[in-house]
């Protein structure tokens, strides 16, 4: 067939380079060493290791090796190099590995060097050193001149007939003409190697076959080398094709070697199965995931992956008025104060009679609000209280909150809280600047009162939960006071996560911290850090704990009810024994109240995706989500890996371009005028039962709900007890399960790879998804499934019980323990706190670890106990 | 009757597991009536609800910006009881439905058109599912159910489409072309669908038509779908009084002026489209669209219902309004070729995008529209994320029959590595 | 002969019905330009100020475009777009129904948040009445310096039931007059509305009780309504007409505030002096007090002081009948006004009215004073409330909360709204409740749904609420998603819906406007969005064309790249080329 002109592509570059077998890689990497290392001045490489025939003698026969792996230069170098590659790919592709190993280190190298000493010293009489690996190129060209020769003797150049095994002197010719300062002689001798070898007269040099074979065979060479090129292939070329002698398909080998070697590196996902390569790579490659993602939580608190906080809205401008609450309000506060320290021990009713007074008293709508809330076997009711001071000239189209729990969430009496709400709602009554309605909540306590009031506020309450009589605006934000304690303050706390981890707008934060520390003087705090020397560790600290909270998703302040419908809020709580009097804190109010005031639109400028680790350092949610999706994409590419393992021919050792005998039958294929051989699985795609494990991994799936129902209704003082029971029957569970697949089942290998790629990519699905609504969540169960990434039914009995303890540690129920240990939390009162969460918060931490977390960690621990049925020909 | 009685367990499966939806969560069906991936404007239920109480109350549903579907639909819903006062109603008729439409899947299952059709016979059509596993595989798909909860009218299209493709393969034209006008008048687009179907029943066309050629063949169905249209039109002329319901109803598909966001391309192109080019874009998408109708029946001659399927799978990407009711439709004809499968290249790779899409979407319009801390462009990246997974699978079977038509001509190509040239 | 006597009688008659009809408009039109300020001090604290300015013209003089007191600006317009009858109104705040009781003229002189505007317009067709109706929104929105041109065919509707005429027409006007009403619920009324209306004034301002208006008490005002109404009155079976323009400004003012200097306005702290404490409570002492609110006594005032300068004489232009100043206090209550002013007490006991010398400045004077008595607050007929329910950008719902407080009489209304396009109603999820129960109270019942990007909805219920007790009706609607040059450059803040207006009878009265925020897109993606949906499009195009027109091959029978292919195909090329440029040579040596 006519050669048509070839088109390049970068593709089959790389692919060609790719498919470097053993020997020539070997080579090309130690030229590149020694070419590196001749860089180093310590001592002279090339000096030591150049072919000078006056220095040759026994002591020094070394350097009739090691001449042509040195070279000159960077430009030697790599002209060598590429003309050198392909040369010598072909002929260890001819000969194989082991004897072009043989060959390159012997006599191929010592033989030219020693007859150029003897020419250049015992003749000429003269001393030029030479080194580089040119002098191989040339043997190697004059070999394949041969070659070809025995094709095709000649081209016609015009009339004359040129013999193509001149081409190489022709070469060596120029070469020393064009190319300064190389070794004529040294070519030369090079060559004569070449057509001796190539004529045949040098064979005897080969190392036997037998021997090779019996190395071969004893080292499972084959086995253990990458890119190993058997010796075998002499039998019949390369790739099965049986030479030809047909002059005018010499390409078809190269053809059909082009084939296999194109369907090695072709996209198609068919042969993807067949390539070692990517079968090797990926379980190295979901580690370094996991690894990458913790690492890169770990760098965020660094300046340089951190931000410092700015205001984006704006109209916000903090800290731009004066504030005036002081002088005699103080009076009246302390007046309030009394008054509220009175009704310390009321009953929630009388106090919000009192409070509705007080209200009315400064010219303000008042309405109350009843709740109940059942769970867990316990009823938590109360009632909220709340005024409403109508913006002047405005229109009820929005409003702004300011809370003050009577009861805070530790549960002590928000004292100094209420009273200033209370002097708040009179002092800001008396200004005609406000654009927005202003509501006043005191509700029963921090943890239901404040959701029954805002789900009543958007009709979205359960029954149990009056509505509200009177309402106003949208609401634009919420600011809660709480203060427990009489005595002055030094700085401030802000709490900011809401439930499920979901934030306030960072503007809204950055706006509190700079009044109070740029406008007012007060410090601010983040995350119970009450001091932060704005240190490595202090900075991750808080950035940890802040992920704790925000992946527990639970209210850590009665701002948090708020958060989910849209509205930003904060908890403000002073803390400490400073100068800081109320009337600053009022002021730091005030001041955030102007402005809100300000705002024209709903915060929606800033970042609601971040992560803080100091009131005035940020990293946005680019930078850290990474990290959480890295660790979920590991579940992923396993996933996606096992599935194409699962599919791909049984025999994990087929190698490239060996047909080993342990590769089944050949078939033989007869083409135009060629025959190719191709071994025969290539043919049928093998085909998954996916039925079994798709329906284990479901079902395990579904089966979560059972947990969840059961933690969430149980009355709280069966709970400990019930998890207890639970716990102890999750480490039988897999086991039992797992024994009933192997008696029923007998799954095969196959089906417990399928098994554990669909929980896999199930997993990874999930917390991929989680990983934008909750960051932290996804993170620590990403963390904690990982070793599934690494399950499977491990031969070695010894691997199989380390793993075993290790799921035993990282079960669901054993970290939930291991946390209420850390925390010493009683178990019964986190459980309460769930079920409480999941009634009335609409908390979904349970969901995720019930229906997500745990089904993974049970289909892993299955594959543990799993014993694949072994297959006639599944397994080699 | 055995083979019945597994009939009867696969429907009856289905059946109690929608109505055990139906009535254990009673919330269920408004929320996913209110969910955007299955609801559109053009099959909304709510939406429908609310033509009907106009309807109803003698104001025309089509003097508003709500309702925009077939009029049929209005004294069809108008004679069952109100689904407010007696839900079980409705529910029962969306079960019937997808129960109906199951087993026309069940029939073309049957027919064996997917691996011989009368023009080629695939070597590799030994291997395929049972009409029970494509209808159960249809019945039992997540996509369905949610839809059939969802009781967006799109149920009917897919009903009408299915029966029109049974009753071709059996060479019944008549029914079949009467089956494919009435889901052309219920959602416009199947009309695309007319040339492969018409091809369908002329390959499979009955004894006593054997003599007459592909021209009259194909003129006489025209003419027929033209009548049944002409008289569903007037029905509906008849119905609501005015012809006003033809622009409210098809000229919204055609002019998107309601941008309700959805699974497809469309809604958030044209909101950020500058207003001088909207019109041209339109028409370059609509063009688009129906591109690839003339390609594939054209290439695929041989194989209609491949090109049925493939056409729908496009649709499901590619119309105004899609949903994943079209996505569920196209994953159900899918297996008809299951011996193409192990053809395919990406199955994994699209299914899994497609999953992946799956969780996403909700996630991220959540973020967007409920928690605010998100916006449109992570519900409208997600669209695309599903688009091209769909893409993907659908070109990927494509490629699967016709690798599977190029190996019956170069039977040595087996297991061969090729490139398109 | 007998025939004769019967004419005779006959014309006597005529000539007497004649003298009547002449004789009865000259009774009619005694009055020409009045104007009254009606004080009446709310609780707490509070100063409610009903100004009325009202004129009349006889309608032939005006047809002839001879106005007398009639703002010939304002009249132009009128005639020229063809409207018979004119009701505008500015208003801004809200009424708090519960404290401050009725609403001033019944609430039949004010409007909803921003501005509000209905008129009837005499046309043959409905579009000529919208081409009318275009032409009076644009003369007016110039004229008052409010963007009234903006009320376009969305914002626009035809009333069916709510408003009724207020003034008399003739049969044959009233077949071919249409009702349009329009409201702008986000336009902020302020000074430079007030000026043009001042000059509608005969006094402009200038003298009267207009002298007191000034824009910054006035925009100061917790709750102010600017409205103007013009409607013909026509004696029943009389021909000749009056033509009657009435402009009114009510206004709440705070008396603390408007009492604070004008040049320190800023609420300061009381110094520790002027604290009013309880000094009851056990622990007050010179750092804590419990602060009394001042509900017991009312405030002393002066009305040069609420207004920031006193009365300048009366408008020379007024007629005497009418005293031009009354403040509604019971008579227990000291009231000093300056010197020339008559006191005229009513006898009702509440209200007494002020005749003011015509060139003097007039003043008020109401020390403080302990007292039990205070002037009753009139009940208003209704409560109503509006607001959203539900959140999230999708979808929501609207509940309006009507309360009859009335414990004897039942009352029927007419509930309008008018939404927007953008807020699809669904009507069937319109729920009537009256004390917690469902019932089918609905009357009667007006629906025209909205057409996207054409119209609003208008909805128009009528509902009959028993005595003291509260109607509470909820409907579901959808927010559609706009093209993002549909949105304000505020679009995050959302969209303002107009009050919804409850029409008893002749008054009106009209909830709080509601604030809708809608989703948005990503103003700053047009050409990303572009770019990525083409490509997706570009690409699965790609896939399948591809596929379609490309045949298949084995990779071995495509070009290949590899060393020994590319030696050989180099050579092939050479020899090629060497072979043609040997052989000519060897011709030309052939032909030499």
């Amino acid at each position: 067939m006519a050669p048509s002109l070839p088109q390049f592509s970068a593709a089959r570059m790389r692919s060609y380079v790719f498919r470097l077998p053993l020997f020539t890689r070997s080579i090309i990497g130690v030229i590149l060493v020694l070419w590196v290392a001749s860089y180093q001045g310590v001592f002279d490489l090339v000096q030591w290791g150049a072919l000078i025939p006056k220095e040759i003698g026994i002591s020094t026969m070394y350097r009739t090796n090691t001449f042509p792996l040195i070279h000159r230069g960077v430009f030697h170098t790599f002209f060598n190099l590429i003309a050198l590659a392909p040369l010598l790919e072909r002929f260890e592709a001819e000969y194989g590995t082991l004897t072009s190993l043989a060959l390159f280190v012997g006599p191929l190298s010592t033989i030219p060097a020693l007859l150029y000493t003897f020419i250049e010293r015992g003749i000429l009489g003269m001393n030029t050193a030479v080194l580089g690996s040119s002098i191989w190129v040339f043997t190697l060209l004059a070999t394949e001149a041969c070659k070809t020769y025995k094709t095709n003797p000649s081209f016609q150049l015009g009339t004359v007939q040129v013999p193509t095994w001149i081409t190489p002197l022709v070469m060596v010719v120029f070469v020393s003409v064009l190319v300064p300062n190389t070794s004529f002689l040294g070519h030369l001798c090079g060559l004569a190697f070449g057509y001796g070898w190539g004529l045949g007269y040098l064979k005897f040099l080969a190392p036997p076959e037998w021997a090779l074979r019996w190395i071969e065979g004893k080292l499972n060479l084959l086995g253990r080398l990458p890119h190993y090129v058997s010796v075998d292939q002499k039998t019949y070329g390369r790739f099965g094709v049986l030479p030809t002698t047909n002059a005018s398909n010499i390409s078809l080998p190269t053809g059909d070697r082009m084939q296999v070697e194109m369907g090695l590196v072709g996209t198609s996902g068919s042969l993807l199965r067949r390539d070692p390569r990517l079968l090797k790579v990926p379980p190295y490659l979901s580690f370094l995931c996991i690894v990458i993602g913790v690492a890169w939580l770990l760098v965020l608190p660094l300046d340089n992956y951190s931000r410092k906080t700015y205001i984006s809205e704006n109209a916000l401008l903090p800290g731009q008025v004066h504030t005036y609450f002081a002088g005699s309000d103080q009076n009246v506060f302390r007046g309030y104060k009394r008054e509220v320290d009175g009704m310390g021990e009321w009953g929630n009713v009388e106090v919000n009679d009192k409070l509705e007074e007080f209200f009315k008293a400064s010219g303000l709508k008042v309405a109350r609000q009843r709740y109940e809330y059942t769970s867990a076997g316990e009823t938590y009711s109360g009632e909220n209280i709340y005024a409403i001071l109508h913006a002047p000239r405005g229109d009820a189209e929005e409003a702004i909150v300011l809370v003050g729990a009577w009861t805070n969430v530790e549960g002590e009496l928000n004292k100094s809280g209420v009273a200033l709400v209370l002097t708040l709602a009179r002092y800001f009554k008396r200004w005609s600047l406000w654009s927005k309605d202003i509501i006043f909540l005191i509700t029963a306590d921090s943890r239901a009162g404040p959701q029954a009031w805002v789900d009543a506020y958007h009709d979205t309450h359960q029954k149990g939960v009056q509505s509200l009589p009177v309402k106003s605006g949208a609401l634009q934000g919420a600011v809660v006071i709480d203060y427990p304690f009489d005595h002055r303050f030094e700085s401030l706390h802000v709490v900011y996560d809401g439930i499920n981890g979901q934030l306030p707008n960072l503007d809204l934060l950055n706006t509190v911290v700079s009044i109070a520390s740029g406008q007012m003087g007060i410090g601010a705090s983040l995350q119970k850090m009450w001091q932060h020397t704005d240190t490595y560790k202090d900075r991750l600290t808080t950035m940890l704990r802040g992920m704790m909270n925000q992946g527990l998703g639970h209210a850590s302040g009665p701002h948090s009810s708020f958060i989910p419908y849209h509205v930003d809020a904060i908890t403000l709580q002073p803390y400490g024994e400073g100068w800081q009097d109320e009337m600053a804190m009022g002021r730091v109010i005030e001041s955030t109240f102007r402005s809100l005031n300000n705002l024209l639109e709903h915060l929606h400028q800033s970042f609601f995706f971040y992560l803080l680790m100091q009131s005035s350092r940020f990293v946005s949610i680019g930078t850290y989500l990474p990290s959480a999706m890295l660790v979920a994409v590991n579940f992923t590419i396993m996933a996606i890996f096992l599935w194409v393992k699962s599919g791909s021919t049984p025999s994990p050792d087929s190698k490239v371009g060996s047909t080993s005998e342990k590769s089944g039958p050949l078939a033989i294929i007869k083409k135009e005028d060629a025959v190719a051989i191709v071994p025969e699985e290539l043919l049928e795609a093998r085909e998954r039962d996916f039925f079994l494990p798709l329906g284990v991994v479901v079902g395990s799936h579904f089966l979560g709900v059972l947990p969840l129902y059961v933690f969430n209704h149980t009355p709280h003082a069966l709970l400990p007890i019930i998890f207890y029971l639970f716990s102890a029957l999750n480490l039988l569970l897999p086991l039992l399960i797992s024994s009933t697949l192997t008696h029923s089942f007998a799954p095969t290998l196959q089906q417990y790879q399928l098994l554990k790629s669909f929980s896999l990519l199930f997993l990874g699905m999930f917390l991929s998804a989680l990983a934008t609504l909750n960051f932290s969540l996804a993170f620590l169960i990403g963390l904690l499934a990982a070793p599934l990434t690494y399950i499977q039914p491990f031969k070695s009995t010894v691997i199989t019980a380390l793993y075993v303890v290790l799921m035993a540690l990282l079960a669901p129920t054993s970290v939930l323990f291991a946390g209420t240990w850390y925390w010493n939390l009683g178990v019964g009162a986190v459980l309460r706190e769930a079920a409480f969460g999941w009634d009335v918060w609409g908390m979904n931490t349970q969901v995720v670890v019930w229906c997500v977390w745990w089904p993974g960690w049970v289909v892993g621990v299955i594959q543990l106990f799993g014993r694949p049925r072994v297959r006639e020909k599944g397994k080699a | 009757m055995n083979v019945e009685r597994r009939k009867v367990a696969i429907f009856g499966a289905a059946a109690a597991v929608r109505f055990l939806l139906f009535t254990c969560f009673p919330g269920l069906p408004d929320l996913l009536t209110g969910r955007v991936e299955i609801s559109t404007p053009v099959t909304s239920f709510k939406r429908l609800q609310e033509g009907l109480f106009l309807y109803n109350h003698n104001v025309s549903p089509y003097d508003g910006g709500v309702y925009h579907q077939a009029p049929i639909l209005l004294p069809l819903f108008a004679l069952l009881p109100s689904s407010q006062s007696w839900p079980s109603m409705t529910y029962l008729l969306y079960i019937l439905v997808d129960i109906l439409s199951a087993n026309a899947l069940m029939k073309i299952a049957k027919s064996g058109e997917g691996g011989s059709s009368s023009l080629y016979c695939s070597p590799r059509m030994g291997k395929k599912w049972s009409g029970y596993a494509i209808a159960a595989a249809f019945l039992f798909n997540p996509f369905t159910i949610a839809t059939c909860i969802g009781r967006p009218t799109s149920v009917f299209t897919t009903c009408a489409i299915l029966h029109a493709i049974s009753k071709a393969v059996v060479g019944s034209s008549f029914t079949s072309m009467f089956a494919l006008s009435i889901a052309s008048y219920l959602s416009m687009y199947p009309v695309l669908l007319f040339p492969p179907l018409i091809l369908l029943c002329y390959d499979r066309r009955g004894p006593k038509q054997q003599n007459d050629s592909l021209l009259s063949f194909v003129s006489g169905n025209v003419m027929g779908v033209g009548g049944f249209l002409y008289s569903l039109f007037h029905m509906s002329y008849i119905i609501t009084g005015s012809w006003e319901f033809i622009e409210s109803t098809y000229g919204v598909q055609l002019l998107l002026p309601d941008l309700t966001p959805n699974v497809g391309l469309w809604w958030y192109f044209f909101i950020e489209m500058f207003d001088s080019f909207r019109n041209f874009f339109l028409g370059v998408f609509w063009l688009h669209l129906s591109s690839y109708v003339a390609g594939l029946t054209i290439r695929l001659r041989r194989q209609p219902l491949f090109v049925i399927i493939t056409l729908l799978g496009i649709f499901a990407i590619f119309k105004p309004y899609p949903s994943i009711s079209d996505t569920s439709l196209y994953l159900a004809m899918l297996p008809l070729y299951r011996h193409v499968f192990p053809l395919m290249r990406y199955t994994f790779l699209a299914l899994s995008t497609i999953l992946y899409a799956t969780l996403l979407g909700p996630a991220f319009y959540y973020l967007w529209i409920y928690a605010g801390s998100g916006n449109a462009n992570f519900f409208y990246a997600i669209t695309l994320v599903w688009s091209l997974g769909l893409s993907i699978l659908v070109a990927d079977a494509l490629f699967a029959v016709l690798r599977d038509e190029w190996e019956v001509e170069r039977p040595e190509m087996r297991g061969k590595e090729i490139r398109q040239i | 002969m007998w025939g004769n006597k019967a004419l005779v009688a006959m014309r006597l008659i005529l000539s007497l019905l004649l003298l009547l009809s002449a004789a009865i408009p000259h009774a009619t039109a005694s009055s020409d330009y009045h104007e009254q300020l009606n004080l009446r001090s709310l609780h707490p604290s509070l100063l409610l100020a009903s100004f009325n300015f009202q004129s009349n013209t006889s309608l032939t003089s005006f047809e002839q475009q001879n106005f007398r007191y009639f703002p010939r600006s304002l009249g132009q317009i009128l005639q020229h777009a063809n409207t018979r009858e004119l009701h505008l109104r500015f208003s801004l705040g809200r009424w708090d129904a519960e404290s401050w009781g009725a609403r001033p003229w019944g609430g039949a002189r004010e409007g909803g948040t921003g501005v509000e505007l209905w008129a009837w317009v005499e046309a043959e067709s409905d579009e000529e009445a919208d081409g009318r109706w275009l032409t009076l929104t644009n003369a007016l929105s110039g004229l008052f310096c409010a963007s009234l041109n903006f009320i376009d065919s969305t914002r626009t509707i035809r009333p069916v039931m709510s408003f009724e005429p207020a003034g008399n027409h003739s049969s044959s006007t009233l077949d071919n007059l249409h009702l349009l009403h329009g409201t702008l619920p986000r336009e902020v009324v302020c000074t430079e509305n007030l000026t043009p209306f001042l000059k509608l004034l005969p006094c402009k301002g200038k003298a009267g009780i207009s002298s007191l208006l000034d824009g910054h008490k006035l925009f100061d005002a917790s709750w102010q309504s600017m409205s103007i109404d013009v409607k013909p009155i026509c004696e029943p079976g009389s021909s000749d007409c009056q033509l009657q323009i009435t402009q009114t400004i009510d206004m709440v003012l705070d008396l603390q505030r408007s009492k604070r200097p004008r040049d320190n306005p800023i609420p300061r702290p009381v110094s520790y002096e002027e604290l009013r404490c309880d000094l009851s409570k056990d622990y007050h002492s010179h750092d804590t007090c419990f602060p009394l609110d001042a509900a017991a006594q009312e405030e002393e005032w002066i009305l040069s002081h609420i207004f920031g300068h006193p009365l300048k004489g009366t408008c020379p232009l007024a007629d005497d009948g009418i005293d031009p100043v009354c403040i509604n206090v019971p008579h227990a209550r000291h009231v000093y006004a300056s010197e020339g002013a008559h006191e005229h007490k009513d006898e009702s006991g509440y209200k007494r009215c002020f005749a003011l010398s015509p060139d003097k400045d007039f003043e008020i004077i109401l020390p403080q004073q302990e007292i039990s008595e205070k002037s009753p607050l009139e009940q208003p007929l209704l409560y109503a409330e509006r607001s959203f329910i539900g959140y999230g950008q999708e979808s929501g719902g609207v509940q309006a909360i009507l309360t009859n407080p009335s414990s004897t009489n039942a009352i029927e209304f007419v509930y309008l709204e008018t939404l927007p396009w953008f807020m699809k109603l669904y009507l069937h999820t319109l729920k009537a409740k009256i004390n917690g129960v469902e019932e089918d109270i609905i009357k009667e019942m007006y629906y025209r749904p909205a057409l996207d990007r054409k119209r609003g909805t208008q909805l128009e219920i009528r509902i009959l609420i028993p005595a003291n007790s509260t109607v509470v009706l909820t409907y579901d609607f959808e927010k559609a998603i706009l093209r993002y040059t549909e949105y304000p450059p505020d679009a995050n803040r959302g969209f303002d819906i107009a009050p919804a207006v409850i029409t008893i009878g002749d008054i009106a009265i009209r909830t709080t406007s509601l604030l809708l925020p809608l989703p948005t897109p990503d103003f700053s993606m047009p050409y990303n969005v572009i770019i990525l949906t083409s490509t997706v499009m570009a690409l699965s195009f790609g896939f399948i064309y591809n596929l379609l027109i490309r045949r298949f091959v084995a990779i071995d029978e495509a070009d290949q790249w590899d060393v020994r292919a590319v030696r050989l195909k180099v050579l092939a090329v050479a020899q090629k080329f060497m072979s043609r440029f040997l052989e000519k040579r060897s011709k030309d040596g052939k032909d030499d």
